[in-house]
């Protein structure tokens, strides 16, 4: 292809867009052009350098703006301190499994003895049950008292007003005949 | 079955689930290497400097907790770009966003980050006429479509090869360039509007 007229606006872009180290037979052509063309190799120089500007700018910019924070967050900070080689996590692996087989260990046969030695003692009622009836006698005596005395008595206590309707009234009333 | 072939069948089962080491089992050493820049793409890209910090965290946070998946078909780089890019569209497409978007004061204005370009050792007339540019070109950049501005900052700033940014974004190649001369398209529009002018 003869490049006789300006690069156009797609050429100019493959230009922009192409790695210095990039080779092949068009951009070498381009290339070419660019040398012989004095106001193509303007306009992509002027529009390179706007490009670089654009980056030191923002390169700058974020710089600044990183600097002045602080920025490690509660959540990723424990993945941070936490964070161990794979290698030494499956290396302690079965260090931890060998602890927690010894624990087990130790740990069963407490619980055994504790079990058997609660049948041991003949208390078949759960703890709970009995906790209950030690706690209960004076209560429980205060209210038989109660209901000895109720039933001994041959007037319920509720009634023992009515029992006699004069008692009370005795005094007041005038029982000697009348002299008319 | 012979035992021999057996065991052989036993190991190969059994490889998958040994712990794949990953770069980002050292995570210390992954942020202190590529903060800066997920930093500076998040920036540019909401130009929330606060919203920038919090979504780096977030990327950082996430190429950890699925670093299990991480199988180095790509760079380290490339990866936690995929993901700082993911949390920007899902930020960006609730609604909310695009509320705060329009009243809020924390987006920074082309002309404030085109005040930190700096200037060695340059006459004063170059320095008014290199921060215009800058500032045109971030006025440029915010007339581009979503996908457009991630692909020419990616290209621009960041510095990806083409083929990086197919992979990051998920974009064929072919539509990746098209997206770079539509934006190189804008870009020089607004460029040669600045020239006429200055003249």
């Amino acid at each position: 292809m003869r490049l006789r007229t300006h690069l156009t606006h797609k050429q100019l872009s493959e230009l922009l867009l192409a790695e210095p180290e990039e080779t092949s037979p068009r951009l070498a052509e381009l290339r070419q052009h660019l040398r012989a063309c004095p106001v193509c190799a303007a306009e992509i120089a002027t529009l390179q350098q706007s490009l670089s500007r654009f980056r030191s700018a923002t390169i700058a910019w974020a710089g600044h703006a990183s600097a002045s924070r602080s920025w490690l967050s509660p959540g990723l900070a424990p993945a941070l301190s936490s964070v161990e080689p794979a290698a030494s996590r499956s290396r302690f692996r079965p260090i931890l499994w060998a602890a927690a087989a010894v624990l087990l260990a130790t740990a069963i046969p407490f619980a055994l003895h504790g079990h058997r030695s609660g049948y041991k003692s003949g208390a078949p009622q759960p703890a709970a049950e009995v906790h209950i009836q030690q706690s209960s006698p004076v209560t429980d005596e205060a209210l038989l008292e109660e209901i000895d005395q109720t039933l001994s008595s041959s007037i319920p206590t509720p009634m023992q007003p009515l029992a006699d309707p004069t008692a009370g009234h005795s005094s007041q009333i005038d029982s000697t005949p009348r002299k008319n | 079955m012979s035992t021999k072939a057996l065991a052989t069948n036993l190991l190969s089962d059994a490889a998958p689930i040994a712990a794949v080491i990953t770069p980002f089992d050292d995570l210390a050493s992954v942020v202190s290497a590529h903060r800066p820049r997920i930093f500076r793409f998040l920036l540019a890209s909401l130009r929330d400097a606060d919203l920038a910090e919090t979504l780096t965290q977030e990327t950082f946070l996430r190429a950890w907790t699925s670093r299990s998946t991480f199988r180095g078909d790509c760079s380290v780089v490339t990866w936690l770009t995929r993901i700082a890019l993911n949390l920007v569209r899902d930020h960006t497409r609730t609604h909310r966003f695009q509320f705060w978007r329009r009243v809020s004061a924390q987006a920074v204005d082309p002309a404030e980050i085109a005040a930190f370009l700096p200037h060695p050792d340059s006459p004063a007339e170059s320095r008014v006429i290199a921060t215009e540019q800058v500032a045109l070109l971030w006025k440029a950049v915010d007339t581009l479509s979503p996908r457009q501005r991630t692909i020419f900052l990616l290209r621009f700033i960041e510095e990806m090869e083409l083929s990086e940014i197919s992979s990051v974004t998920g974009i064929p190649l072919s539509t990746v360039k098209s997206h770079l001369y539509r934006a190189l398209t804008n870009i020089r529009a607004r460029h040669a509007e600045l020239t006429r002018t200055a003249l």
